[in-house]
């Protein structure tokens, strides 16, 4: 909240200050990155954590890495132009992408894709090629359908609720074929109506992270809907697993952290500062509510032979 | 001009396009941010909301669920336990109902513990069930479980025969408002409103309905209510949750015959309401412990007597306080434990059933209860429970159970158990004091019934043999038990003028029974329901209330095109119910119901036409009520 009321007060005249002096002054400074984050936030502090210890294995030199809160861009007493600027968080890219600063490298860490598309709608073109990439927070849906299938031992009737952010996964979850039930909805109080439509034909309820569908209010409705139907819920965190999912498959702030570190280190290596494409986290966790599953009838495998079996499968379609 | 004016505007745009980005991020609907996936949770389905899987369960354990409720074409509450194996219903008149389990029962069901989300709701006067003054309504019920069989260790006094346990439906599960309307033949009039809504942490749900018919034809027993509940729910961070229930029931009830001194043609005023609170606590999913408080208020003015007796009136009010503690927690993965107590005072002001010299009786129960499952292998399963129970009627009384469940294949299991349980003597059996005025008597009373007050409690030992299997998918699903109950000091009225009540007989009812559940696709749902069983007694009474068998099938269809249609047959063969009921020859009763649903998908209305008993006409627990054929349409509208 401090930081909103610094950009409010503070950072709009400093900005368009900060952004002639850039203009007028450019200084490479390539031997620095700026980490762009609020450390105070929880999973921001687990990310950097995991960058930094990812850093720390590298065998040749990195750049600095220079921490500064978003609001904080506008403050800069030293004009610099980075190497590259890794934003974590959706808050972060969009200060960064508003700010208007000389154009640079942009690595969005721990982005939902939908927010991702939403700040760059030209991400698809190759305007933005090897200058801007993200790494979502969010899993692939190949990934979630092929957990899907490991977990259910019926044909797979799997039900879908897309909010207005989640709805850009739409076509590829209809291209799969697998998803048999997509229900689309605009305003929370539609949620329980379209549950109600969903799950008496589904048999697992893929949770997709929106927060019109998917927040703190609405989790008693999804949760106690969807076990009275026995339709198990496959979610997206440790905390929706705790709560009731029967399983999630989520990739911790730590390990997007260190898929981070490990993109720097191998750009580093080669020192062309090329930015890939923007991708999905690499490394993941699962969680599994045994109570859930044992109330439900349902046999699971661990967590450990699980992420085993998704990872050799990736390949398969 | 234009020109300027353009070029004026495009830099008005341009500038504030630049500061935008400022203005944007304080006010605009966010973007989705990484919170969307990380944000914490209460936990939503921790150990009390989770059901143990059948295959696991110390007791045989009927389910009614929603669909299941729906397709019975019930109107009332009482009449769903036909689909439960071994059960019977019966109906004193249009507006008492009784429920038993392998006959042992009269116009009261006095031999069940019957509980709503938890509150325990057999009257203490006569221990029985009002079935027709329930605050609820069938459409807020979401689930009911019946154990079948004493099961005291978890369910506390009275889960003697059995145990109904009635689940709401949560303010979450659906919202908006509802309207519904019944009317049929036979006076049947009901009409509802119910509302479902949240707030943040706050989630209600309020219902308020009419309802009334005329009972039994030639019998003067029309009814008519008005009742109303709510349920509110806050959650409290992320580890705690508070919900309030509050219930209420007031109406009018015909009772009576012409020409009977005591049960002359009258109307029963009642008023029945109640008030719970429930706070849990969650620790982990697995560790929680919960407080729950309640209060029942039961009031009835009657006036009984004419021709030989001097009419009486006969007010009675019943109130019951309780609170309950209870923790559940998992010491090792193994090992699931549950454990508490409670406290409950039971008052009843009757002063013509219980002597006008005592008004008001009262009993304070206090209970321990526990049950520890203990996972010996991953396909060995043992339960222990015992439930301790003190009383002022009968003092210091244990109720054990044992049971354990081997699972012969991954979906197959079998069950033996033993249990043993107690039914503490209602006020009326061991206090009874009924005097009535004799017409012209000159002040002379007659003694009508006196109790003994030395009464002790009724004692059953349950011993099962089970089966529950099911196919992978689902499409079969299959329950057997083999069962001997053996029953001692069983309470019966004894001699005559004046009555009293006595630990009279022993009985041993024992038989074969299941359930089996088919859903050849997924629009088709097939569960018949089978009890053979006989019971031998020193009592030929209690002999013959007990039928031989008793048969439920009922089939849901959905027809595609949004029609859904369902039957139900039941068939029960001959019995003869204890107290006012009669021999009931065997009979068989089909329902049918035939729905339209319309509107938006997960929002729907529909409209349903019921007909119930469409072959015979029948007995229905006494000689004078006949069952005839009646018809109703409902109608439910989303607003």
């Amino acid at each position: 909240m401090e930081g909103n009321t610094r950009a409010k007060g503070f950072y709009r005249p400093a900005s368009l200050i900060l952004s002639l002096m850039l203009l007028a002054f450019p200084v490479h400074a390539q031997d620095v990155i700026w980490v762009i984050a609020n450390p105070e936030h929880a999973a921001h502090g687990q990310f950097i954590q995991g960058l930094r210890d990812s850093l720390s294995k590298a065998t040749q030199s990195i750049p600095t890495l220079r921490l500064l809160r978003p609001a904080e861009l506008a403050g800069i007493s030293i004009p610099e132009r980075p190497i590259l600027s890794i934003t974590v968080g959706s808050r972060a890219a969009e200060f960064l992408n508003k700010a208007k600063l000389e154009p640079q490298r942009e690595l969005h860490a721990l982005i939902p894709q939908a927010a991702y598309q939403k700040l760059y709608p030209q991400w698809k073109t190759d305007s933005l090629a090897s200058t801007h990439s993200a790494i979502y927070v969010n899993q692939p849906i190949s990934r979630l359908l092929r957990l899907a299938r490991l977990v259910l031992t019926d044909s797979p009737r799997i039900g879908v609720l897309l909010g207005p952010w989640s709805r850009i996964h739409e076509d590829e979850l209809k291209r799969t074929g697998k998803v048999v039930n997509i229900h689309t909805i605009g305003a929370k109080r539609q949620l329980i109506p379209a549950l109600q439509g969903i799950l008496p034909r589904s048999n697992l309820l893929l949770a997709l992270p929106d927060p019109t569908v998917y927040n703190r209010s609405s989790a008693h409705a999804v949760l106690l809907n969807s076990y009275r139907h026995r339709v198990p819920v496959l979610a997206f965190s440790r905390s929706y697993t705790r709560a009731g999912a029967l399983l999630s498959l989520y990739s911790t702030p730590g390990q997007i952290g260190r898929q981070t570190g490990e993109l720097v280190t191998r750009m580093a290596t080669t020192g062309a500062w090329k930015l890939p494409p923007p991708t999905h986290p690499q490394y993941f966790s699962i969680s599994i509510n045994r109570q859930v599953a044992y109330s439900m009838g349902l046999s699971l495998a661990t967590e450990s032979e699980l992420s085993v079996q998704l990872n050799a499968g990736k390949s398969s379609p | 001009m234009i020109k300027i004016l353009v070029m004026v505007l495009s830099r008005l745009i341009a500038s504030s396009l630049l500061l935008m980005p400022i203005a944007g991020l304080a006010n605009s609907p966010a973007l989705p941010s990484e919170d969307s996936v990380y944000f914490e949770l209460p936990v939503v389905l921790s150990a009390t909301r989770l059901e143990q899987p059948m295959l696991d369960t110390p007791a045989s354990i009927t389910v009614i669920d929603r669909e299941m409720i729906v397709a019975s074409g019930a109107r009332e509450i009482y009449e769903l336990f036909r689909m439960v194996p071994g059960f019977q219903v019966g109906s004193d008149n249009g507006g008492v109902h009784t429920v038993t389990y392998h006959g042992l029962g009269d116009q009261f069901s006095r031999r069940m513990q019957v509980l709503v989300d938890g509150r325990s709701v057999y009257t203490p006067a006569v221990g029985l069930v009002e079935w027709s003054n329930f605050s609820v309504d069938l459409d807020d019920i979401e689930r009911i479980e019946v154990v079948r069989g004493p099961n005291a260790a978890s369910y506390g006094a009275n889960a003697f025969l059995g145990v109904i346990s009635i689940h709401t439906r949560h303010p979450t599960v659906e919202q908006g408002t509802q309207l519904k309307v019944i009317r049929g033949g036979n006076g049947i009039e009901h009409y509802r409103a119910r509302y479902a809504g949240s707030a943040g942490p706050l989630s209600f749900r309020a219902s308020i309905g009419h309802r009334a018919d005329d009972g039994f034809d030639r019998r003067h027993d029309s009814k008519r209510s008005t009742l109303g509940n709510l349920r509110a729910e806050w959650l409290i961070g992320s580890t705690d949750r508070l919900e309030f229930q509050a219930g209420f029931n007031d109406g009018r009830r015909q009772d009576g015959f012409i020409g009977d001194p005591l049960q002359n043609p009258r109307a029963k005023a009642d008023s029945t309401h109640f008030g719970m609170l429930r706070w849990q606590h969650v620790f982990q999913p697995e560790h929680e412990l919960s407080l729950q408080a309640y209060y029942n208020y039961f009031d009835r003015k009657e006036t009984y007597g004419s021709g030989f007796f001097i009419p009486t009136p006969s007010p009675v009010t019943q109130r019951r306080y309780d609170l309950e503690l209870e923790h559940r927690f998992s010491p090792h993965k193994h090992w699931r434990v549950v454990w508490g107590g409670s406290a409950r005072l039971d008052q009843v002001d009757a002063p013509l059933f219980l002597g006008v010299s005592r008004p008001r009786l009262q009993n304070h129960l206090y209970r321990l209860f526990s049950n520890v499952e203990w996972h010996l292998l991953p396909a060995l399963n043992f339960n222990a429970g015992v439930m301790m129970e003190n009383n002022d009627i009968t003092g210091t009384d244990w109720s054990p159970r044992l049971a354990l469940n081997y699972r012969i294949r991954p979906r197959v299991a079998i069950r033996a158990s033993i249990s043993k349980s107690v039914r503490t003597p209602s006020f009326f059996e061991n206090n009874v004091d009924w005097k009535m005025p004799i017409a012209g008597g000159g002040g002379a009373t007659a003694l009508i019934f006196l109790g003994s007050d030395t009464l002790q409690p009724e004692k059953i030992i349950a011993r099962e043999l089970g089966l529950i299997a099911s196919t992978a998918n689902g499409v079969f699903r299959l329950e057997l038990k083999a069962f001997r109950n053996s029953l001692s000091q069983v309470i019966s009225t004894s001699g005559g003028a004046p009555f009293t009540f006595i630990n009279k007989s022993s009985a041993t009812v024992e038989g074969l029974e299941g359930q089996l559940q088919w859903r050849p696709t997924p629009q088709t749902r097939f569960i018949l329901s089978q009890s053979n069983g006989r019971t031998t007694s020193d009592a030929a009474n209690l002999v013959a209330s007990t039928p031989s068998a008793t048969t439920h099938l009922l089939g849901i269809f959905d027809l595609g095109n949004r029609y859904d249609a369902s039957f139900s047959f039941t068939r029960v063969s001959q019995m003869e119910w204890l107290g006012e009921g009669n021999l009931v020859p065997s009979f068989r009763r089909v329902d049918l119901r035939l729905a339209r649903r319309f509107g938006a998908r997960g929002n729907e209305g529909q409209i349903a036409l019921i007909v119930q008993n469409l072959m015979e006409r029948h007995i229905d627990f006494r000689d004078q009520n006949r069952l005839g054929r009646t018809g109703f349409l409902q109608l439910e509208l989303p607003l």
